[in-house]
């Protein structure tokens, strides 16, 4: 039936899914370059010229570009190490801790910003321990800024090389580096001439998702940035006092930084020998055998488990602090359920996280719909047309939701039908929608990685005992990759609960998901309740993670 | 010959080709196979003989050609309407469900009930000789024991003709030999008619009442075992089916299916003509070990060379003969009777097949 489906009524759904594909995916980037390089009907460089002799948006592109290194040195000077010692040493805890280290992965982007506000922020938890310890008089830090932004960077992206380098070591063939101690190599030797270089892949994997993910973060940037722009706040703010054609080519840049990025990066891919496909085993890890030694690594590895969750402990805290109760002791003198009650018993402050679980859930099955079909087409197909559909299933990946979210705006704010366009900007549609584009790339990607580890033989079996191609797809096909596919219903749960970048541009009173609700309670200022709403999205976050994400968050999409 | 074995034939391939873009994996292809027998597709890697069973099997749609089953055209059926069997190379064996589960799977799909499908489950578990295997998970069991749940599998909702797509390539040599045997044995005691796909000759030897050649995409001989060995139709037959030498000479005279060779190495040998050939001919001799005899050195048939290599196989022992001009040529000799290095002199013996010339072949 493969033969079937190559031919006739499969090039023809594939072609259909590749239109529809293009129509939610290409289209609204196209359009959105187009109208940034002809705001009034023919096409002029001006635009182009104005934003090349404007200083604030050189400076904003110097700023994202500076922040995104310096996210990926960091994250992997953290990452790397951390990788390296729970790959090779044992030591009392190390599997706890290793349960805990990808916690921040699940943590979204805005709850962890400003779990950060209230841990090291001016008025927040540890400043306030250290002036009434130290009797100071002011803050001793104010966290805003490039250094800010690099903290909430590093907390949440180390992740990526930790997770990256992990595996890349669990598949490295240990009897190389006994080929090198055989040879007479020290282990520094070995370490850096034999384990490095069969690492460096997966490091530049990991690079490659830091840098992109970085390039595209917004909560950071909008929330402790201040007077430090970068790309992304720089496009929401000129989308927010009405520049629309300004926010457009901020886009088209901001796009073309990511996608030059994302193709210097495949070069680079391209010029490394392939990953060993090892038959060999990785080397088990040595336990520390000096007391003193071991307990150090013990001792480290829970003040590091303590750092990785005082974000959310302080959550925890400040969400039981009725409002105005807090004020100048280091500890809250009062803790009650109070913001949990107003959050559960007022409608208003219910309906945003009724709203953020519906659309996530509704995105969610969509991209998996969505995602599962392209993936089938574009294996059955191959050719050009399978190509096409696998690079619109994974376009939105290399795209900063923020300038996704422009771009949809751009097309979904006019009625022509004919050309696809449609009013939806205002309406319910347009979240879920969003959501749903952002989603594609972690459930498409999913279920093409699971459609190759799949042997083709097994549904043709399917067939030769008589089952129809429902049947086999159900019986045979679905079961084997459901944990590929359940791993990225989890992390596009993740992502959609707990958007920012997208809803910020594109919400409505009527759909306000979480995240806005939260910075609507920050500035109210309410921080109780911002808390409150930063826990549920946590546990919200943390059973999607459980029950679905375990261990493969590693490709996801911040922002 | 003996190629038109069956009169009435239950399957039936007629004139299946295809390609692959520029490629042609398959030409004209025409096979029947007789109720009830075993045939074996042999050929090496690319010859066509996996695309041949898949076009039988329906994965592959044919460009041109049919294929039919008892009178029926099945040419255009999906696979799952074919009711054919297939055991797969890598077995696939659906890894989530058990042993039961894997060979009740296409009694279900045919909506057969509980019970029934239980009762079947067991018959055919027991048939190949895993009755108490149905707990168990896929990868609970050895290799064998797979290859085996596979072939239940297959058989389970009693297909009409059952194709093995290289079966015995996944086992280690050892059990290959058993194994082989118990699945011609369980294929003949339910009497299904069955085409094999191997490139093992050995195997194709053993498993198959015929076995047709494939070379490139096209039938180069369908026959019995014995006759292939013995008479092969062409230089590519000759040679790939079991161990043969090839020497160079010319045809100095032919008559009724005789013909003389003066052979390069200097000796004028008599051989059976494989295909019609001019005296004065470049030829081609292909000469199997068993039918070379140690001679004399004055005997005027004879071909003088060096030993160059003994190859011990337990039961029998092989020397590679270097000779004057350069040719290799091997021989099969008791054990202890040469060592290396040793000058012979060769001739042909009574025993084993009669040389066969061809022209030589025109590399492709």
């Amino acid at each position: 039936m493969s033969a079937q489906l190559a031919t006739g009524g499969g090039r023809t759904w594939a072609l259909l899914l590749a239109l529809l594909l293009a129509w939610l995916v290409g289209y609204p980037l196209v359009l959105t370059a187009t109208e940034a390089l002809h705001p009034e009907g023919d096409w002029s460089l001006a635009p182009l010229g104005a934003f090349a002799t404007a200083a604030d948006e050189w400076s904003a592109l110097g700023h994202s570009l500076l922040v995104a290194t310096l996210s990926v040195l960091l994250a992997a000077l953290i990452g790397v190490p951390l990788a390296l010692i729970f790959a090779r040493t044992d030591f009392p805890g190390r599997r706890t801790l290793g349960a805990l280290i990808a916690l921040p992965v699940a943590l979204p982007p805005l709850v962890g910003v400003i779990a950060f506000l209230f841990l090291y922020g001016e008025s927040g938890f540890i400043p306030r321990l250290l002036m009434s310890t130290l009797g100071l008089e002011q803050a001793p830090w104010r966290l805003d800024g490039l250094g800010a932004i690099l903290l909430v960077h590093t907390y949440s992206m180390y992740v990526y090389f930790y997770l990256f380098a992990r595996a890349a070591l669990a598949r490295l063939d240990g009897a190389t580096l006994e080929a090198a101690a055989s040879l007479g190599a020290s282990r520094l030797r070995s370490f850096w001439r034999v384990t490095m270089p069969q690492l460096y892949p997966a490091l530049l994997g990991a690079a490659l998702l830091t840098f992109m993910t970085a390039l595209g973060s917004f909560s950071a940037p909008y929330i402790f940035g201040g007077g430090y722009r970068v790309m992304t706040t720089q496009i929401v703010a000129s989308k927010l006092s009405g520049e629309l054609a300004r926010a457009n080519l901020e886009s088209v840049v901001l796009a073309g930084l990511a996608l030059l990025a994302l193709l210097m990066v495949h070069r680079l891919q391209a010029r490394m020998p392939e990953a060993t496909s090892a038959h060999g085993m990785a080397p088990r890890p040595r336990r520390v055998a000096r007391t003193g030694l071991r307990l150090a690594f013990t001792v480290t590895g829970w003040l590091l488990a303590l750092l990785l969750l005082l974000p959310h402990l302080t959550l925890m805290l400040i969400s039981l602090v009725p409002a105005g109760t807090w004020t100048t002791e280091w500890l809250p003198p009062q803790l009650d359920a109070g913001n949990y009650q107003r959050l559960f018993g007022q409608p208003e402050r219910l309906r945003p996280m009724l709203n953020s679980l519906w659309m996530a859930a509704l995105a969610t099955t969509g991209a998996v719909v969505l995602g599962l079909a392209a993936a089938r087409r574009s294996r059955a197909v191959r050719g050009r047309l399978g190509a096409m559909l696998e690079a619109l299933i994974a376009l939105p990946w290399a795209i900063p939701g923020t300038v996704f979210a422009i771009a949809l705006a751009a097309t979904f704010s006019a009625d022509q039908p004919w050309f696809g366009r449609f009013v939806w900007v205002g309406t319910p549609i347009i979240l879920p929608l969003a959501y749903l584009v952002r989603a594609l790339p972690i459930t498409g990607r999913a279920a093409l990685a699971g459609l190759r580890q799949l042997d083709p033989a097994l549904e043709e079996a399917a067939w030769s005992l008589g089952a129809g191609p429902l049947r086999s797809f159900l019986r045979v096909v679905m079961p084997l990759l459901r944990p590929a596919l359940a791993a990225a219903v989890g992390l596009a749960l993740i992502t959609a609960l707990g958007d920012f970048v997208v809803s910020v541009v594109l919400y409505t009173y009527e759909t306000r998901p979480i995240s806005i609700e939260i910075l609507s309670a920050l500035r109210e200022p309410a921080f109780g309740v911002a808390s409150a709403y930063g826990v549920i999205l946590m546990l919200l976050s943390a059973v999607a993670f459980l029950v679905w994400g375990r261990g493969e968050a590693a490709s996801g999409a911040g922002g | 010959m003996t190629g038109e074995l069956v009169s009435d034939a239950f399957l039936a391939l007629r004139g299946l080709s295809k390609r692959f873009g520029d490629a042609t994996v398959l030409e004209d292809l025409d096979l029947k196979l007789a109720e009830g027998e075993i045939l074996v597709l042999l050929g090496l890697s690319g010859s066509g003989k996996t695309t041949a069973l898949r076009l039988v099997a329906g994965f592959e749609t044919a460009d041109r050609g049919r294929v039919i089953v008892a009178g029926e055209d099945v040419t255009a059926l999906a696979p799952a309407r074919r009711g054919f069997g297939m055991v797969f190379q890598h077995y696939a064996l659906f890894p989530h469900m058990n042993v039961a589960a894997n060979v009740a799977f296409g009694l279900g799909a045919r909506g057969w009930p509980r019970p029934r499908i239980r009762a079947r489950v067991h018959e055919v578990l027991n048939l190949v000789g895993l009755a108490e295997f149905g707990e168990r998970s896929i990868d609970a069991i050895s290799g064998g024991q797979q290859q085996r749940v596979a072939l239940a599998r297959a058989l389970a909702p009693a297909p009409r003709v059952l194709l093995l797509d290289e079966p015995l390539s996944n086992l280690d040599p050892a059990l290959r030999e058993r194994t082989r045997r118990e699945l011609r044995d369980a294929v003949k005691a339910v009497g299904i008619t069955t085409l094999l796909v191997t490139h093992e000759q050995e195997e194709a030897f053993d498993v198959g009442d015929r076995v047709a050649v494939l070379d490139r995409g096209r039938l180069a001989q369908v026959d019995t075992p014995q006759a292939l060995y013995r008479m092969p139709a062409d230089r590519f037959v000759a040679t790939f089916v079991g161990r043969s030498s090839v020497l160079a000479g010319t045809l100095a005279t032919i008559d009724n299916g005789g013909a003389r060779v003066t052979l390069q190495a200097g000796a004028s040998w008599r051989a059976r003509s494989g295909e019609p050939l001019m005296v004065g001919e470049s030829v081609e001799l292909v000469v199997r070990p068993e039918s070379l005899a140690l001679a004399a050195e004055d005997t005027p048939e004879r071909v003088m060379g060096q030993v160059a290599a003994l190859h011990f196989t337990g039961p029998l022992t092989y020397a590679a003969v270097q000779l004057a001009n350069g040719e290799r040529i091997e021989v099969q000799v008791a054990s202890e009777a040469l060592a290396v290095g040793q000058r012979v002199a060769l001739q042909p013996g009574a025993r084993g097949p009669r040389p066969v010339v061809f022209r030589p072949r025109v590399q492709a």
